[in-house]
């Protein structure tokens, strides 16, 4: 049995330590928003946070993330980076299939929270491990600059 | 015999499939029941696109594959236009297989591809959008006792026009189910046109945001086994032998299928959609 701390809850789960976490997420846990895409960490699309540092759920075994803060697609819009960032998504419209969109949120989200206006080159570090087919590179780095220039909710007074 | 309803007589032919079902493209006329829709009571559902509840629920069913092209917004404007119904009113649901009531009439089977959606829907969603509206003002303008020609339908909303009073779609969904479906509606003139033609913003989106949209591989049915392929590393290998010892005793394994020679399939390179848009055969729409 493995204990986990995904999205603020906790979560028992009957894997072994070796089993990825992407295979916990989706196949024990049901929670399908992260997606499976390459299996060896080479598109991104399985991008969660642990401990706020974007990792590949499909490479990572499930024992490494014990004891650490997991959080996936489906919570990332309750942090101040990733609200922003599936806003921009939405005002920019950046998505066609969005199949890797929810690795790619996670990434924006993981950048915006460590630097907060970044610039081209950092967007390019952070981001470019995660494929997209549909090709809508140009609009997340569009959507991560306009994300950027949001100000975040608390600042708004709202 | 009991008097049995028009919704009951509709409900059964969409339950068995046959009957009342005579293709697509006459189903707005012929008044099937959307097989999509699991109940019978408070919907009004004129067609296989459109279902209306009493609680002013509007749901589009989608016969065609969202694969990052926009057939789930392209196809809601068409049924949106002539509903007379904005595109923040409507909730959006995948149909279900069905060949009678959804094929592709350039396939004719279920299939989205090769560019057709809105070429070869274009005209037959408008109709049934507009054999909903219709039937919605005659519903309204029967309550009122007035001709329906004083009504108009506009944002999910009838109105008649020299009293203003108004029902929304939602409060005429159980009379305009009693309706015979008509088999003739105008269509709008394009010069009317509120969305078709316009830009909007993708209805899909938001669910892709925040990963709650569901692609063919989140699809979990009861009892569903899952299988997966170890290719050969090289063009044409064949298994030379195969110890599952280990594969089996992988807790949940159940399995290990070696193919024979009948296995292969030869000269039928395989021609996928991208991951997670079951049952299309073309990689663009």
């Amino acid at each position: 049995m493995v204990s986990l701390k995904i999205n603020g809850k906790s979560h028992t789960v009957d894997a072994s330590p070796e089993m990825p976490l992407l295979w916990v997420l989706r196949d024990l846990l049901g929670m399908n928003g992260t997606k499976f895409g390459c299996g060896v960490a080479l598109c991104g699309a399985c991008t969660v946070h642990v401990d706020g540092i974007p990792r590949r759920a499909c490479v990572m075994p499930v024992g490494a993330a014990v004891g650490h803060a997991i959080t996936t697609i489906e919570a990332i819009g309750a942090t101040p980076a990733g609200k922003k960032v599936q806003q921009a998504w939405l005002d920019l419209e950046v998505i066609q299939c969005g199949y890797c969109q929810s690795g790619q949120i996670m990434a924006a989200a993981a950048l915006l929270a460590k630097i907060p206006a970044p610039t081209d080159t950092d967007i390019d570090q952070a981001m470019s491990g995660n494929i997209c087919r549909c090709g809508t590179y140009p609009r997340i780095r569009e959507a991560i600059k306009h994300a950027a220039q949001t100000p975040s909710a608390h600042k708004r007074g709202a | 015999m009991a008097r049995v309803s028009r919704r009951q007589i509709l409900t059964a032919g969409a339950a068995t499939g046959g009957g009342l079902l005579l293709g697509w493209h006459l189903d707005a006329q012929a008044g099937v029941l959307g097989a999509a829709a699991k109940t019978t009571r408070s919907v009004f559902a004129p067609n296989a696109f459109i279902r209306i509840g009493t609680d002013g629920r509007i749901t589009l069913i989608m016969c065609q594959v969202e694969m990052g092209q926009g057939t789930y917004t392209s196809m809601p404007m068409l049924l949106a236009e002539e509903l007379e119904v904005g595109l923040d009113q409507v909730r959006l649901e995948h149909a279900p297989p069905n060949d009678k009531l959804y094929a592709n009439p350039l396939f004719g089977d279920q299939e989205t591809g090769a560019s057709t959606s809105v070429r070869v829907f274009y005209e037959p969603l408008r109709r049934a959008g507009a054999t909903a509206r219709t039937m919605l003002v005659a519903a309204a303008a029967a309550t009122w006792n007035v001709d329906p020609a004083s009504c108009r339908a506009q944002k999910g909303v009838v109105t008649h026009s020299p009293t203003g009073r108004r029902l929304t779609y939602g409060a005429l969904a159980d009379k305009a189910a009693r309706l015979p479906v008509p088999a003739q509606v105008p269509l709008k003139d394009p010069k009317d046109f509120k969305l078709i033609g316009t830009s909007a913003k993708r209805l899909d989106t938001p669910a892709k945001v925040n990963g709650s949209a569901q692609y063919g591989i989140d699809v979990r049915l009861p009892g569903m086994k899952i299988a997966t392929v170890a290719a050969s590393p090289v063009v044409g290998g064949k298994v030379a032998s195969l110890d599952d010892s280990k594969a089996k005793a992988i807790k949940g394994v159940r399995q290990i299928v070696r193919p024979g020679r009948r296995g292969r399939r030869r000269g039928r390179p395989h021609v996928g959609g991208q991951t997670g848009t079951g049952g299309a055969r073309h990689p663009l729409g």
